[in-house]
């Protein structure tokens, strides 16, 4: 009865679907990465309609069966033994996978990118199916080979040229059909260097998690983002995630040419007098430099320009830092990292 | 008393000189007899004369310069008995008159001497209006009478929505609005969030409300003026009211105080407050168990009240102290515990958890006014007064484990607390001394000093049985000084032009720059019947909120005073306007206004938590340099006696701001075009039926035109970025929802008797044609049936509803 009166008082509103009346531009995530191992690759997307399909569902991926008996398996129904999990693969409708994507350093050498979709692993999965039956042990042929593909849907340097230098000037160039060319530059940043982490004024290869210490690098150009992680065997199995606690702090910016900064002092996250754990954990710092691109995009970044609690999405008015033609950005990371044992 | 009689009689030798001595002068204060309480804009004149004034907000009035004889002085105001009294002035000493005056129905075909009339003669001031309680009572209003509401309802007055009654003025927010209570400041004069203001109508006498263009008397803001004058409570028997409506009861006693030694006076107290809490707590609804075991019932954890005193005391008949409180409340109280044991063998193990919130905010003020009229052509008013405005949430958990052995006892817990505060503690002092020179000039002047101290703050504090910690991410205090001076000429350099002229410094302590704000006024009389009007003035303003610019629903004000580096905000007035008084006393006003806007200060969004170079970020101390301005045109009609009465007002608005991100830009309660009806009938002597209507424009919005990666990163062991599927929205308020329109009606039943108590019944319908009015749009992604992310979809968040509502008002 309260809903009828309720529904009487309220007038009539119903969802309508939202329309777009605006010209698409091509959307870039271009990263030069100097880190070795890590690749450097252009992701290409277009903006989207708000009428259009965003993710469509394009495989599913069996992962492996989850035993009713298991704790984890909690989506099991009364009497059920047990189900497969199943990964269901989206895919963007944004991506865009017949450009041409090229990478130019300053001697002119031109660099292709090409679009990959994923990278296939084979993975030897083994399942434990032996089970008796009446006192019969019986087991199974218990070895599948499963493909693992690994999608990134990305453009990158599948001939193992494009090497990228610190301190180079790069371009970058984007042709998409239907859509504007995309250019953008950046000069990659140096190679940074921690010299020492030091503690009580003397360079440590451990810390101590309740007390503050010193980062110490090599001067260089541009800016610096320290990071820092304490590092756990396997962190959901590792019984002393639980009960560690210290060394953490929040990400921060340093100028790696400002040598006043020069150490800087890390003040990490206080912990209780007493630890329940006197285990010694690995803990690695990193300090990523960043070019100019990189820094304002992830860093002094955008302010909001609007914001409605019903929106349910961040909103943005399109960015775009070190690229031209297009939204999104192009930028450059090199880091060096130390790996050293952090104590209760 | 020697250095005040040493003044007097200063003062009284000058005025001497100023004034021939074969004159003198009638002043004195008009009141109403049934209760004491003054009558403003009355008209005394001499008869068979055209010497005459009109009383002030004050019930005072003085003629100077009457030359010796014998008069016959007449007082007359619409609803009351005209009244005359034979006085004779013998010498130059003055005559003082305490005229009462007896209330007297009158027939509407007759010509009267209204106070819209005597407004219209006097003032100069453009933009200017006052409600009397009738008046404010009038519209229909959300559950309950509300001043902000009526307010809404004028000319040039704007809102974001149904959902809050903040005044929007002419392209001001709201923090740029002085609101005052009997002259003393109210930082944030709302309760729930802004749904009703924190004026108890029941108790006030009349609101005072200046748009625009308002003199150098008051500064420190640059939006709009709202004193709202409480009554002063009768000064003949002990009266009082009460009333019932849906969320609230309020009650209001008023009465005399005892004389004494020749003093006399008068005391009103009222309060209100919201009941809906102690129902729910009544009902006890069930909701398991407490911690300690007994049972635990469904809470409503909010309610709000206010209280209002008011007291009178008249030392001698110059002399008069007026102390005046208001306090006013929101709380959000609310806590939640759960207690578990288990008993083993070797050790029992208890654990409790709980959480609480604790969230009380609201105003206070104490006000003490002492007034002294040190000849009849000088009176100074001196204001000693204190207003603080407190917002503090307090929100908590904890968590306690006690294991029990056979010989000892361990307790592990963690005591969570998080507090976000914005205490406001403002000390003011300041004295006007309004001197009526001649007949053409009357002169204002005085001081003002002003010591706010601003606490916007977060704190959080840990404790776990090994160690407590607290620690304060934001510490925003600044402690603010504004020493003012103002002098003001109201010039009547002929029948038909007058001018006001007026100048106010200001010097505040965090900048070295002396601001001085110069404001002028002209009127010109181009017959009995019309005036034409001019004001122009420079407004500067010390401080601002911290909110969000884009929030539909501003729940509360975060205040700060402006800092070192930022200048003061400043706006510039020019206002023209011409003005109508119909020989049946219908009011018309056209008026055409301009405003300019500079160092605003537009709070940043979404800030970024990123610490750069070790120093962190926090939403509340970083703002966007912002200008602006404003132009329209606005009609008013309005008649304010008669069996029907009301007003018709029609607004043509235009506010734009500028910031650096968002360029020029609406604001999100710019309406454009904006039409406002409030009518009230007097069917019989019983019945009263009430109707107001609004249509305007919708208001401004921002909107999405298609989606976007950004891209977010988390930079840890493994380096990696995530897109982050984001909104692209278009140019900043550049769409509007559809337009707003809404019909209330209220019907009064009057005379009403139970058990020999006077009582009214009151019904009240909002928005009788249920008319959708959007608030904002809700969107959502709509999903397919594998999990595909399909198309966006909106739906209108609407405003008011239909809404009935009730109420019961007794008088005894």
């Amino acid at each position: 009865m309260m809903i009828s009166i309720m529904g009487c008082l309220f007038p009539t509103n119903e969802w309508e679907d939202l329309e777009s009346d605006y010209d698409h531009v091509l959307n870039v995530f271009g990263l030069i990465n100097l880190d070795p191992g890590h690749p450097s690759y252009v992701g290409l997307y277009r903006t989207t309609d708000l009428d259009e399909t965003v993710l469509t569902l394009v495989e599913t991926d069996t992962l492996y069966w989850c035993d009713c008996d298991d704790d984890e398996c909690w989506e099991c129904d009364e009497g059920q033994d047990g189900y497969w999990v199943v990964d269901s693969i989206y895919e963007p409708a944004a991506l865009i996978k017949d450009a041409s994507v090229n990478v130019i350093d300053d001697q002119g050498n031109n660099f292709e990118l090409s679009y990959v979709d994923k990278i296939t692993f084979v993975d030897t999965v083994y399942f434990d199916t032996t089970f008796t039956f009446y006192g019969t042990t019986i087991t199974w042929d218990t070895t599948y080979y499963d493909t693992n593909d690994f999608r990134i849907n990305f453009y990158v340097d599948t001939t193992g040229s494009f090497v990228p230098q610190p301190e180079t000037n790069y371009d970058l160039s984007i042709s998409a059909p239907g859509f504007d060319p995309v250019t953008g530059s950046l000069m990659t940043p140096s190679i940074p260097n921690i010299d020492s982490l030091s503690q009580r004024g003397r360079s440590v290869d451990t810390i101590t998690a309740n007390e503050p210490f010193d980062i110490h690098w090599s001067q260089t150009m541009g800016m610096g983002l320290v990071t820092g992680e304490v590092i756990f065997g396997n962190f959901w199995e590792d019984t002393s995630n639980g009960d560690w606690c210290g060394g953490y702090f929040d990400d921060f910016v340093i100028d790696l040419e400002d040598d006043s900064q020069n150490p800087y002092g890390i003040t990490a996250e206080y912990c209780g007098e007493e630890m329940d754990t006197q285990e010694t954990l690995d803990y690695f710092i990193r300090l990523t430099a960043m070019e100019d691109n990189y820094h304002e995009y992830f860093i002094t970044g955008e302010m909001g320009e609007y914001s409605n609690a019903l929106l349910n999405y961040p909103t943005t008015k399109g960015r775009s830092v070190g690229i031209e033609g297009g939204f999104g950005f192009f930028g450059s990371i090199a880091s060096d990292g130390l790996l050293l044992k952090i104590a209760p | 008393m020697f250095f005040l009689r040493s003044i007097k009689v200063i003062i009284f030798i000058s005025l001497t000189f100023l004034v021939a001595q074969n004159t003198s002068s009638i002043n004195g204060f008009v009141r109403n007899n049934a209760n004491g309480e003054p009558i403003s804009y009355a008209n005394v004149f001499i008869s068979n004369t055209s010497i005459g004034a009109a009383t002030n907000r004050d019930g005072y009035f003085v003629i100077s310069d009457i030359p010796l004889g014998e008069y016959e002085v007449n007082v007359s105001m619409i609803g009351y008995a005209v009244h005359k009294e034979m006085v004779e002035l013998f010498d130059g000493s003055p005559v003082r008159l305490e005229i009462g005056m007896k209330d007297q129905v009158i027939e509407g075909s007759e010509v009267l001497v209204t106070a819209e009339r005597q407004k219209f003669e006097r003032s100069i001031e453009s933009s200017q209006i006052s409600l009397d309680i009738r008046e404010i009572n009038s519209a229909p209003a959300f559950i309950e009478p509300d001043v902000f509401r009526t307010l809404q309802m004028l000319p040039g007055v704007q809102t974001t929505s149904d959902f809050s009654s903040a005044l929007y003025v002419r392209g001001s927010t709201p923090d740029q609005n002085l609101i005052m209570l009997d002259g003393i400041v109210v930082y944030n004069p709302y309760h729930l969030g802004g749904i009703f203001s924190t004026f108890n109508t029941d108790a006030i006498k009349e609101a005072d409300f200046h748009a625009g263009g308002f003199p150098a008397r008051h500064g420190g803001r640059m939006g709009a003026i709202l004193n709202v004058i409480n009554r002063e409570g009768n000064t003949n028997e002990i009266t009082g009211m009460a009333n019932i409506s849906l969320i609230s009861s309020k009650g209001l006693l008023e009465g005399p105080l005892p004389r004494w030694r020749g003093m006399k006076g008068s005391w009103m107290i009222s309060g209100r407050r919201t009941y809906f809490d102690s129902i729910v707590d009544a009902l006890k609804i069930p909701m398991g168990q407490k911690a300690d075991g007994t049972d635990a019932y469904f809470q409503f954890p909010y309610f709000f009240y206010d209280y209002q005193v008011k007291i009178n005391l008249d030392i001698n008949q110059d002399h008069r102290i007026t102390y005046s409180r208001f306090y006013g409340d929101d709380v959000l109280d609310y806590s939640w515990d759960e207690r578990e044991s288990i008993d083993n063998a070797n050790v029992d193990r208890d654990t409790e958890t709980g959480f609480s919130i604790k969230w009380p905010w609201g105003n206070r003020t104490n006000g003490l006014i002492w007034r002294w009229i040190m000849s009849p052509e000088v009176v100074a008013k001196t204001f000693v007064s204190n207003s603080r405005y407190r917002f503090d949430f307090d929100l908590g958990f904890y968590f306690r484990d006690t294991y029990t052995y056979a010989d000892s006892v361990t307790a592990i817990f963690t005591d969570v607390n998080w507090r976000l505060y914005d205490i406001i503690n403002d000390n003011s002092i300041e004295t006007e001394l309004t001197w009526k020179a001649t007949d053409r000039h009357e002169i204002t002047g005085g001081f003002q000093l002003k010591s706010v101290d601003f606490d916007l703050g977060e704190e959080v504090k840990i404790a776990t049985q090994d160690t407590s910690v607290i620690f304060s991410p934001l510490t925003l205090d600044n402690k603010t000084r504004e020493i003012s001076f103002f002098i003001q000429d109201r010039w009547e350099f002929s029948e038909k032009l007058k001018f006001q002229l007026g100048i106010r410094g200001t010097d505040y302590n965090l900048h070295d720059e002396f601001y001085l704000d110069p404001r002028l006024g002209m009127k010109y009389h181009y017959s009995k019947d019309i005036a034409l009007k001019l004001n122009w003035g420079l407004y500067h303003q010390f401080l601002t909120t911290a909110n969000n610019q884009d929030e539909n629903l501003r729940l509360v004000e975060l205040w700060l005073g402006i800092p070192e580096d930022k200048p003061a905000a400043i706006s510039q007035h020019i206002i023209g306007g011409l003005e109508y008084m119909s020989p049946k006393n219908i009011f018309y006003r056209l008026e055409l206004y301009q405003k300019d806007f500079d160092n605003l200060l537009t709070l940043k969004q979404e800030n970024q938590n990123t610490m750069e170079g070790g120093e962190s970020d926090t939403p509340f101390n970083e703002f966007w340099d912002t200008r602006g301005n404003s132009w329209g045109v606005e009609f008013l009609l309005k008649k304010s006696s008669g069996r029907l009465n009301g007003w018709v007002g029609y607004t043509y608005a235009e506010t734009k701001y500028f910031t650096e991100p968002s360029g020029w830009h609406h604001p999100n309660f710019d309406r454009t075009h904006t039409i406002n009806v409030v009518g009230n009938i007097e069917l019989t002597e019983e019945l009263e039926i009430s109707t107001a209507l609004t249509q305007s424009s919708g208001n401004p919005y921002t909107k999405i035109l298609g989606r976007v990666y950004d891209w977010e990163q988390n930079l840890y062991s493994d380096t990696y970025w995530y897109p982050l599927d984001s909104y692209i929205v278009g140019e900043k308020n550049t769409e509007r929802y559809d337009d707003y329109f809404r019909i209330d009606v209220g019907m009064t039943r009057k005379g009403g008797n139970l058990f020999g108590l006077e009582y009214d019944t009151y019904w009240q319908v909002m928005n009788v044609t249920k008319h959708l009015n959007a608030f904002s749009y809700a969107y959502r992604t709509k999903t397919g049936m594998n999990g595909d992310q399909l198309g966006v979809e909106r739906r209108v968040v609407p405003q008011f509803p239909l809404i009935l509502t009730f109420g019961v008002k007794f008088d005894f």
